[in-house]
């Protein structure tokens, strides 16, 4: 069943928490709203929902316009953050609950909330009651609670925002496949890039109520619309830059006034424009020697390292003056395919000219000329 | 020296719960043995006798009838309140909180005086109801209503922070679901409501039982219509019969007794359930 | 294992079957099949030295003589306070029927706020006097102050407890008392009346709300002389409970207390059954209890029954004075309030 948001506005007083949003979600495909707290993500689910009404804009399930429905005919699947296990129910009755209001015969229910708990890995724990299992028994308990009267449509609010972090990507990856093996169009809620990434048929950006880009996670990735996408997912290094010339085949670039880089690919920027350059750390390679021409490369000094398990980070100072960050996965180092940096040491910061980012720089000329996003 | 020091220290820690009977007994305990001790002077049959009489069975049982009546009345009414404070929004929401809980502090009599001032036949509703036949004060419609009053703010008092600590999800969980307004209370909110309702009803029973500035004035007072059982207790002590109103105190203190360990009993039922809900 | 669930469950259903218990019993009286048994009633306000004469004695009579005339049973629903108290009580619309006061002056305050129209106990038997009762002087056993009329009240270092005339019957009547005790002395005038009421209050050492409040004090040990009831010093010593001698003065009043049915309240089905009950109190049974209890009748050939009585040499009534409005004018306002309580004030 498919999902229409068109043209959605909430506000609280003055406060505009949902602005203008529109949002399809096709039929059995899985759509992640990602943003940060306050963004009106968890907003517009519970739009979505029926927990709150919207002041302007329409909701469509399937074509029929649900809107002003109450939560209850909506019959939409919904997981909390909280997860909201009724406490003085047991597990098993939780899940039927929803099957209980429907007046589903008591031996259906049974079998069926039987077979969800086998599901989503949890047989035979019906008798027992929330306060007895961990977070993430909790999470799955609440997602089989939510799919027992095979909604239509499910919503995950922040699904795994209340457990550790080990088991948040376990629990990621089962979600993943209880999800997939039932086909349901979810629409799910969160602020952890990687899970939304992990998880998502299509990603979308939310920010100041707005949806700023919606699409497959690596085109959001890659090829950012806007500053904030770019900064929200992932690391980015940003410089200001002026564009020399232009073709369909490359764009130049001079950053800092004398750096040139190139960037493959036809771009909408004329000669003389004002542009934003940016590169993700992981895409850059440090080295003591001279970039080929085929690539882009930059010189600076090392002027801080940290190490991170897989990766180690380093700031490097350009001689323009600013700091740029960079990984470098630290097996290379252990297979010696790459020599340890020294601090103050002067090294090449290479990429190549088929990855970096160009944006219209909308904004007034940056004081440092660049901005690192981490 | 050790066991010297290990005996200071035993009666160091004993001392403060022992200054602290020293002054309870005669402000507490005192008082009420005494109310047992004249109760059973004249012995067993004595007492049996002072119990059986038509006025004290009346009194017990009209005072056990307006206690149960108000509690039901106040459940209901206590948990409603209790419900608009909590989960809706509306401005003045807070004033109307004090207000609700006003009754706690107007002393009874006060209460008492304002309801006779507005119901009885020469007060402001009073005197339009009059000649219609309907006149509550005076009568046990009356009693009930002041007790209704009285006792008002124990139910609101006892299930509001329940309902304060129920998160809006659990609710809002059960709507997703497909239950209606009334199935979320039955299924949802009620259970999780139960010990508190439980232990508001029993505090309302008790204090209902016990109520007398409010009583004394919207009943007259009237044996076997509107006399309930310390307005018994009053009479008769006023009028020199302290036998008999001992007796019927020492029955009241031992409802009450009974009452308020039942309440503790639940109240710390409920808390260690909590708290396994919170681990 | 097995001990605690089992112990919690028998704790559980005693809980649950002592509740049901009380609960049974609670609503016995009013449950169906006891409904046919429930009686008529009477509803009485009654001043505070009558409780238990009337719920003991008049009542029970009362109750028999009308359940062999007519095979009904019928219960008496009853109040009793100061006079003053029962009063108010009724201007602020108890639903009394019936209601004994402990003077005249109460019931004409019933009329004046519109409770009864125009002075209809007047046209009861006897103007609606049910019994009397002399005032008479309560002093210590051995009478060490040596008091044996009003005038030994006046002498320095008596304390006199007396009760407030402002919430009680009875102080009305003493003041009255000791007002006429003196001007009814051969020869003498108001102001004698006066001087008497103002040497007795010179010694007033505690002013008590009721009859019932100045009784418990004198009995607590405090006071060397009560003014107060006949009936009462006789009731309490029938009761045995207080050591004490009575002292009869040479005059005094008899009080008179006075019934009034508050017919507005009395509905068509209740009015014979009302107008039975208050026949009854003027009827020689009623009397002849009365007697026994201490009241002195309205019939004097009965009032020989009770050997306690005393004999008072000059019994004078509130009528010798012109009757309660003019009395509570020149006596109680006048001469009391106005003169003697300001004379007093320092």
């Amino acid at each position: 069943m498919s999902i229409l948001i068109d043209q959605i506005s909430k506000k609280y007083g003055d406060h505009t928490v949902v602005d203008q949003v529109s949002l399809d979600v096709d039929d059995g495909e899985l759509v992640v709203l990602l943003g940060s707290s306050g963004s009106g993500k968890s907003t517009i689910l519970r739009l979505v929902a029926g927990l709150i009404l919207p002041d302007e804009g329409r909701i469509m399930l399937s074509g029929v316009d649900i809107t002003h429905l109450p939560p209850q005919r909506r019959g939409l699947g919904f997981v909390f953050q909280n997860y909201s296990i009724f406490p003085n129910m047991t597990i098993a009755e939780n899940i039927e609950f929803g099957m209980k209001i429907r007046k589903v015969p008591l031996r259906e229910r049974k079998a069926r909330s039987e077979h969800l708990l086998e599901l989503v890995g949890l047989p035979g724990m019906g008798s027992r009651y929330s306060s007895q299992l961990s977070g993430g028994q909790q999470q799955r308990v609440a997602l089989a609670r939510a799919l027992a009267y095979e909604p239509p449509v499910l919503l995950l609010d922040e699904p795994l925002g209340a457990v550790d972090t080990k088991t948040r990507i376990q629990l990621r990856q089962s979600l993943k496949s209880i999800l997939k093996d039932i086909g349901v169009t979810t629409m799910m809620v969160t602020h952890d890039q990687q899970e939304a990434f992990e998880l998502a048929d299509r990603v979308a950006i939310m920010n100041n109520g707005q949806i700023e880009q919606c699409g497959l996670p690596g085109d959001v990735y890659y090829n950012p619309a806007t500053q904030f996408t770019a900064d929200f997912v992932g690391d980015i290094n940003f410089f200001e830059g002026r564009v020399t010339a232009s073709t369909t085949e490359e764009c130049e670039i001079e950053l800092f006034g004398h750096w040139p880089v190139r960037r493959r690919g036809s771009h909408p920027f004329q000669p003389g424009r004002n542009v934003l350059y940016g590169v993700r750390p992981e895409q850059i390679r440090v080295s003591l020697l001279e970039p080929e021409t085929y690539e882009n490369g930059i010189k600076g000094v090392i002027e801080k390292s940290m190490f991170f398990g897989d990766v180690t980070r380093y700031s490097i100072r350009l001689d323009g003056g600013s700091v740029l960050d960079v990984r470098v996965l630290n097996y290379l180092f252990i297979e010696g395919m790459v020599m340890p940096y020294e601090l103050n040491e002067e090294v090449w910061l290479i990429w190549s000219q088929g990855s970096g980012i160009i944006l219209a720089d909308e904004t007034a000329p940056q004081p440092n000329g660049l901005s690192t996003a981490s | 020296m050790n066991q010297g020091k290990a005996f200071y220290k035993k009666i160091s820690h004993m001392l403060p719960a022992g200054f602290l009977v020293l002054v309870l007994l005669p402000l507490l305990l005192l008082p009420l043995a005494s109310v047992f001790i004249y109760a059973l002077r004249g012995g067993l049959g004595n007492l049996a006798a002072a119990l059986t009489t038509t006025d004290v069975l009346f009194a017990l049982r009209f005072s056990l009838i307006i206690a149960f009546a108000t509690a039901v009345i106040n459940t209901v009414l206590g948990t409603y309140a209790a419900w608009v404070l909590s989960k809706t929004r509306f401005p003045g929401r807070e004033q109307l909180g004090i207000i609700l809980n006003l009754p706690v502090a107007i002393p009874n009599v006060v209460v008492g005086t304002s309801l006779l001032l507005l119901w009885g036949p020469i007060g402001l509703f009073g005197q339009v109801l009059e000649p219609l036949g309907i006149q509550p004060m005076f009568t046990p419609v009356g009693v009930l209503l002041a007790h209704v009053f009285v006792t008002f703010p124990y139910m609101l008092g006892t299930i509001k922070p329940v309902l304060d600590d129920l998160e809006t999800t659990y609710e809002e969980a059960a709507y997703t679901m497909g239950a209606s307004r009334w199935q979320t209370f039955l299924h949802v909110l009620f259970p999780a409501l139960k010990g508190g309702l439980l232990t508001g009803a029993l505090l309302t029973f008790a204090h209902s039982l016990g109520e007398f500035g409010a009583t004394v004035m919207v009943s007259g007072n009237l044996r076997l219509r509107t006399q309930t059982a310390p307005l018994y207790i009053f009479s008769q002590f006023e009028s020199g019969n302290i036998q008999a109103a001992n007796s019927v105190a020492a029955v009241l203190a031992i409802l009450s007794f009974a009452l308020f360990s039942l309440i503790l009993f639940l109240a710390a039922r409920t808390g260690k359930k909590g708290a396994q809900r919170g681990k | 294992m097995f001990g605690r669930p089992l112990f919690r469950w028998v704790l559980r259903i005693t809980i649950v079957c002592v509740v049901l218990a009380v609960g049974l019993w609670t609503i016995w009286p009013w449950l169906p099949s006891q409904k046919d048994r429930r009686p008529r009633t009477i509803v009485l306000y009654g001043f505070s030295i009558l409780e238990p004469v009337i719920t003991k004695g008049i009542f029970p009579a009362f109750q028999k003589r009308w359940f062999e005339q007519t095979g009904q049973r019928v219960e008496l629903i009853s109040s009793f306070g100061g006079s003053g108290t029962v009063t108010n009580q009724l201007i602020m619309g108890v639903p009394a029927e019936v209601a004994i006061l402990s003077t005249e002056l109460d019931a004409q305050r019933l009329q004046k706020a519109g409770v009864v129209h125009g002075e209809t106990w007047k046209k009861l038997p006897h103007k609606g006097v049910m019994n009397r009762t002399p005032f008479i002087i309560q002093v210590r056993p051995g009478n060490p102050k040596r008091i044996h009329d009003f005038s030994g009240l006046t002498q320095p270092g008596v304390r006199v407890v007396h009760m407030d005339p402002l919430t009680s019957g009875a102080a009305n009547w003493a003041i009255v008392a000791e007002y006429g005790a003196a001007v009814r002395q051969p020869g003498s005038g108001p102001d004698a009346g006066r001087a008497m009421l103002l040497g007795i209050w010179r010694n007033v050492a505690v002013q008590a709300g009721s009859g019932r409040a100045a009784r418990t004090q004198f009995d607590s040990g405090f006071g060397d002389a009560l003014i107060t009831y006949e009936q009462d010093a006789i009731w309490s010593r029938s009761r045995g409970s207080s050591r004490f001698e009575i002292v009869y003065p040479r005059s005094t009043i008899l009080s008179e207390h006075t019934v009034v049915v508050i017919d507005e309240r009395v509905s068509e089905r209740q009015k014979e059954l009302v107008g039975a009950f208050v026949d009854f109190l003027w009827s020689e049974e009623a009397q002849r209890i009365f007697v026994r209890s201490g009241f002195r009748s309205v019939d004097e050939r009965l009032n020989s029954l009770n050997p306690q009585f005393g004999h008072i040499r000059d019994p004078f009534f509130i009528d010798d004075f012109g009757g309660w409005r003019k009395a509570k004018l020149t006596i109680i306002d006048d001469t009391w309030k106005n003169r003697v309580v300001k004379e007093l004030k320092p």
